[in-house]
């Protein structure tokens, strides 16, 4: 029967490609809904994937078997790593990317996918029955009145829900980039009892290339012979791609003028808005009233793709009425004549309070219903994607029997995301950090595939080809790292002029390339002249075994913390609790507690307002 | 299993007759070891839930007569090794016996800490009330912690400002991290090892206090010897008379620890009972000098009299020799009378110990002058009691000490060129010592920090 399907997914953003995509490569029928084929994986916002954590996200998706790398390093315009000099951890990928080639390249692979349909279609509504004490999601209907079976649905409708876009005073229900919003469906699952939020963001005006005078402009290249994201990716190849460069611009005293004397005409000023906007995002009108005495604000000039002479302007989102933003933008160095093809606008949208969601994305009062990405309070693609993959994932682990994926914080960003999530909540879009994962040391990007793709084997996803290619890179890389134990570099004068170049202390004696690694003054790079007996190796697994010998002892570190707290993480909460009923806890964590519900003590003992005396309170109560 | 091993006071905080302290991990056992000389000779088997009698060791001297008993995992109250102590009630004994076995390896156990092993280990077996117990001692503990801190409005605002450092420099190096493209000022490396260097003076000054506040609460066991006639007895009774008054008596103890604590100064002594002392000294080729130097070792602090009206005899070399390697005071007595000591002698004493005050004790002379020595020895000079932040308790002298290291460590990180993401991981542990909370409460308002203060974002 055509009209029922084990998963639906509604949405084809990042989030929805990821969730269909894992689904149907885990063997289920599936059916990914969107409102326009043609905006399949669209990138309303800036032209580029990866960024700081976002990048880590991103190798992390790639390492358990998700798609968004691989597509990304088909469409490199510009690659950069950020970060360089700050610590291997913290190195970050981020591409500039062509937006019209993405979504073409994501529309070819969904459609080439066995078990997935894409059908266009608006979700409307949705059913539900009472199995249990739980309700149970069973079938989506469409706008066109169809109704589709299902066992499992997972909601992935990004900034399209009740979207209404906002320019001064003027405001529009309207999806990202013109497109429709999706009006139906907060009123059914508000009827089924699930909370939603009003969140808010922005995007910047769009320029047309030549009306831009670049020779006022600083330029700005990407990195030579970078990496790519995915493992698929030969990484001799991708060091060839041309690159385009991007520019970087400022505002000045002028631009903050126009800005403060029109600040009153802006919509998030105005009093039209009523979302909550992201802080790490404002609008440059936000960052003109909050920091006040920066003289300048620099602003990043971004192609939107090959064939296209759009321009993005990242840094100058703003919800200002079209006149004052063409003013805004001529008042800019370079920007004299610009041209604006679209202009910059605000957009709310519906989105769920993430702590009614299970840490599978799972409702926890609607069997079978997920949500991932922007509609579960995040922001950006790439923390849209790795959710939507987590939720494919446990759709599909629940309808074929078997336990959940459930991603320990110290197991990568994508944990520390959806633990942040499902435990805090977020008043506001989140974006992923680098600071936001206490394990930081252990989550590096060269070691995303170390960390997760056996889980993503375990799990399904991870094909032989990606499973072997995984265990190639870990043995070459053990080898090397065996290597360097015993190949021994001689003093020289040659050698220690350059150790008292770089501020180190010199050799003596003849000392094992490993020990000299481990400083962080070398590497690789500066001792290749000294290190003969190197054998022809991919310089992505020399920075892998470089990394891992700088890293050791921090790692090992790291791991005793992890070891310390995993007893608790590990030690389940029953799901039927009323904490109001336990004696000796604290009203305000009780609430908390019913509010999160959390699966484990470990989950439990971060959400905020319980302490460690009600977390004692709780193992005595468990005892009884 | 934990890795790491935790202790505790496990009775109720104050003056009680019996106090314990428990130990839970793999290194209960050694920790105990290390810690507790049995009494009686051979081999002690430390059977499990066997009870031994003994002393607490703290750098050879001994603090306290106890008893220990080890538990063996699992058939122990956390399912792990678990060793229990139990020494004298005082406030000062006990946070003795603490700091020694911290010292010795043991981590400081959190709230509920116990329990919580206990539980994890799936050993909780106790019974209604004593669960309830448990919760109250746990709720009470972080009360206490509380009110102490209020009531010290100076350490509380010392540690916000610490924190705020602390988080200050995290944020300032995630921020640059997190926002790579922005025009952040970039946090220079002689900045950071500035910045560490002032809040490393701060903690070196926390511990200070502690060193400061512990002779001022809680008292220096003191040891006052000499020959015959050195004037020991009038030492004692000009530090007991009407200017330094007696604090307390300890009246109808049968241990020849402690007789009387007096006041010198700001600094209260605990006097010892200088005539077992002497008596040994007196029998001293009979019985032994072994036996003389761990009497006197059991000193924290040894006033050595001499007498320099008389030439020095062997009596005089014993005791400082015994002396020399302690941390002591030399008081050269009877300097109004004539002069019968050796100028060799008082050479010997200069190069042995390194204060010497000259005194006669019996027109008054000398006793400013040991006040003044005594505050400088703990640290009275440097902290003022008043003014200053003063930690008073072990577990806060723990924290700090821990954030000292933690930020010493961070410092040499810098020094040797590591790179932000790792000089911050010290940084953020020595943030998690100071705050006594759970690490990950930290990323959360470094995430704050970065926001209120910096204009970042596209």
């Amino acid at each position: 029967m055509r009209n029922k399907t084990r998963i639906a997914v509604v949405g084809a953003g990042h989030a929805g490609i990821e969730a269909a995509l894992a689904s149907a490569r885990m063997g289920l029928d599936t059916i990914l809904f969107t409102m326009s084929l043609d905006a399949i994986a669209n990138l309303p916002c800036n032209p580029s994937i990866g960024g700081t954590a976002k990048g880590h996200l991103v190798y992390e998706i790639d390492a358990l078997g998700g798609q968004m790398g691989k597509s990304a390093d088909l469409v490199t315009l510009q690659a950069r790593t950020l970060n360089l000099g700050k610590g291997a951890a913290v190195h970050s990928k981020r591409i500039q990317a062509d937006r019209l080639k993405y979504r073409s390249i994501m529309k070819g692979v969904l459609e080439s996918t066995p078990n997935l349909r894409i059908i266009q279609a608006e979700i409307v509504d949705l059913e539900t029955r009472l199995e249990g004490d739980l309700r149970k999601i069973v079938a989506l209907i469409t706008r066109l009145g169809e109704r589709y079976e299902v066992d499992c649905a997972i909601l992935c409708t990004g900034t399209y829900l009740n979207g209404t876009v906002h320019t001064g005073n003027i405001c529009y229900a309207s999806g990202p980039d013109s497109l429709m919003s999706a009006t139906f469906l907060t009123d059914a699952l508000r009827r089924e009892g699930v909370s939603m939020m009003r969140f808010k963001t922005g995007t910047p005006a769009r320029i047309h290339a030549d009306s831009i005078d670049y020779s006022k402009l600083e330029i700005q290249l990407g990195d030579e012979g970078a990496l790519p994201f995915s493992w698929q990716t030969d990484e001799d190849e991708y060091a060839k791609i041309p690159q385009i460069p991007c520019y970087i611009a400022y505002t000045n005293a002028r631009t903050h003028q126009i800005i403060t004397e029109n600040i009153k005409r802006s919509a998030l000023y105005s009093g039209n808005i009523h979302g909550t906007g992201p802080r790490y995002c404002p609008s440059i009108e936000d960052k003109i009233v909050r920091f006040a005495d920066k003289p300048r604000h620099q602003l990043f000039v971004e192609p939107m793709g090959s064939d296209t002479k759009e321009i993005y302007l990242q840094g100058f989102s703003t919800s200002m009425p079209i006149d004052v933003q063409t003013e805004m933008v001529h008042s800019l160095e370079g920007f004299e004549n610009a041209q604006i093809m679209r202009y910059a606008y605000a957009i709310e949208y519906d989105c769920t309070d993430p702590q009614e969601l299970l840490p599978t994305l799972e409702y926890k009062k609607i069997s079978g219903l997920y949500g991932a990405g922007q509609f579960n309070g995040t922001s950006g693609y790439e923390e849209a994607g790795a959710q939507g993959l987590v939720a494919g994932i446990n759709a599909s682990l629940k309808l074929l029997g078997r336990e959940p994926l459930i991603l320990p914080r110290s197991s990568s960003y994508i944990g520390t995301l959806i633990d942040d999530l499902v435990t805090k909540g977020t008043n506001e879009p989140y974006r992923m950090m680098t600071s936001r994962s206490e394990y930081r040391l252990l989550l590096r990007q060269d070691n995303a595939d170390y960390r997760l793709t056996p889980i993503g084997r375990e799990v399904g996803l991870v094909g032989d080809a990606q499973w072997e290619h995984y265990l190639l890179k870990r043995e070459m890389v053990e080898r090397e790292i065996e290597r360097t134990r015993h190949t021994v570099i001689r003093p020289s004068e040659e050698l220690n002029e350059m150790l008292r170049a770089l501020e180190t202390s010199e050799i003596t004696v003849p000392t094992p390339l490993y020990d000299l690694l481990k400083r962080p003054q070398l590497d690789y790079e500066n001792l290749a002249k000294f290190d003969t007996s190197r054998p022809e190796i991919k310089k992505s697994l020399l920075f892998v075994a470089q990394t891992e010998i700088k890293y050791e002892g921090y790692v090992k570190k790291q791991m005793l913390e992890v070891a310390r707290n995993e007893r608790l993480e590990q030690k389940p909460l029953p799901q039927d609790l009323d904490y109001t009923q336990i004696q000796g806890l604290r009203i305000e964590a009780q609430q908390k507690l019913n509010k999160v519900k959390p699966l484990t003590l470990g989950q439990a003992s971060r959400i905020s307002g319980v302490s460690p005396a009600d977390i004692s309170v709780l193992l005595i109560y468990l005892e009884h | 299993m934990f890795n790491d091993t935790i202790s505790a006071i496990s009775t109720a905080k104050g003056k009680g007759g019996v106090a314990m302290i428990r130990i839970s991990g793999a290194d209960a056992l050694s920790i105990l070891k290390r810690v507790f000389l049995p009494f009686g000779k051979g081999e002690c088997p430390f059977e499990p839930r066997k009870c031994y009698y003994g002393r607490i060791i703290r750098d050879g001297v001994s603090i306290d007569d106890v008893t220990a008993t080890y538990f063996k995992a699992p058939a122990s109250y956390t399912g792990e090794d678990v060793c229990e102590i139990c020494c004298h009630g005082g406030l000062y004994v006990t946070q003795a016996v603490l700091e020694v076995v911290l010292s010795n390896g043991a981590r400081m156990a959190n709230a509920g800490e116990f329990t919580r092993r206990a539980y994890i280990n799936g050993k909780l077996t106790l019974t209604r009330a004593e669960a309830v117990g448990l919760v109250i001692d746990a709720t009470n503990d972080a009360q206490l912690r509380l009110s102490a801190s209020l009531q010290r409005g100076t350490l509380t605002k010392k540690l916000d400002a610490l924190k705020g450092e602390y988080l200050d420099l995290i944020a300032r190096a995630y921020v640059v991290v997190d926002y790579p493209d922005e025009e952040l000022p970039r946090l220079e490396r002689d900045e950071m090892r500035e910045r560490l260097e002032k809040i490393l003076f701060e903690l070196e000054k926390l511990k200070t206090s502690h060193r400061a506040s512990r002779a001022v609460c809680e008292g220096i066991t003191t040891a006052i010897v000499g020959r015959p006639n050195a004037g020991k007895s009038s030492l004692y009774n000009a530090l007991s008379g009407e200017d330094l008054a007696i604090v307390t008596d300890i009246a109808g103890t049968t241990r020849d620890v402690i007789e009387h604590s007096v006041s010198v100064g700001d600094v209260t002594l605990r006097l010892f009972d200088t005539a077992g002392i002497r008596e040994t000294l007196d029998t001293v080729e009979k019985i032994g000098v072994d036996r003389a130097k761990q009497k006197l070792d059991e000193a924290e602090l040894v006033l050595c009299v001499f007498d320099a009206s008389e030439a020095e005899n062997d009596e005089d070399a014993l005791i400082l020799s015994l002396a020399q390697d302690k941390s002591a005071i030399a008081i050269i007595n009877k300097t109004d009378a004539e002069r019968g000591m050796s100028e060799a002698f008082e050479k010997q004493i200069k190069e042995k110990i390194s204060r010497v005050i000259y005194m006669s004790v019996r027109d008054g002379q000398g006793l400013d002058e040991l006040a003044r020595t005594l505050a400088q020895m703990y640290a009275l000079d440097e902290i003022s009691l008043s003014n200053d932040a003063v930690i008073l308790g072990a577990r806060q002298a723990s924290s700090v000490s821990l954030a000292l290291e933690k930020t010493s460590e961070a410092m040499a990180l810098l020094r040797i060129g590591e790179s932000p993401d790792i000089v911050c991981f010290a940084l953020e542990e020595a943030l998690a010592s100071i705050e006594q909370i759970d690490a990950r409460g930290i990323s959360e308002q470094i995430v704050d920090q970065i926001f209120s203060r910096f204009c970042v974002g596209k």
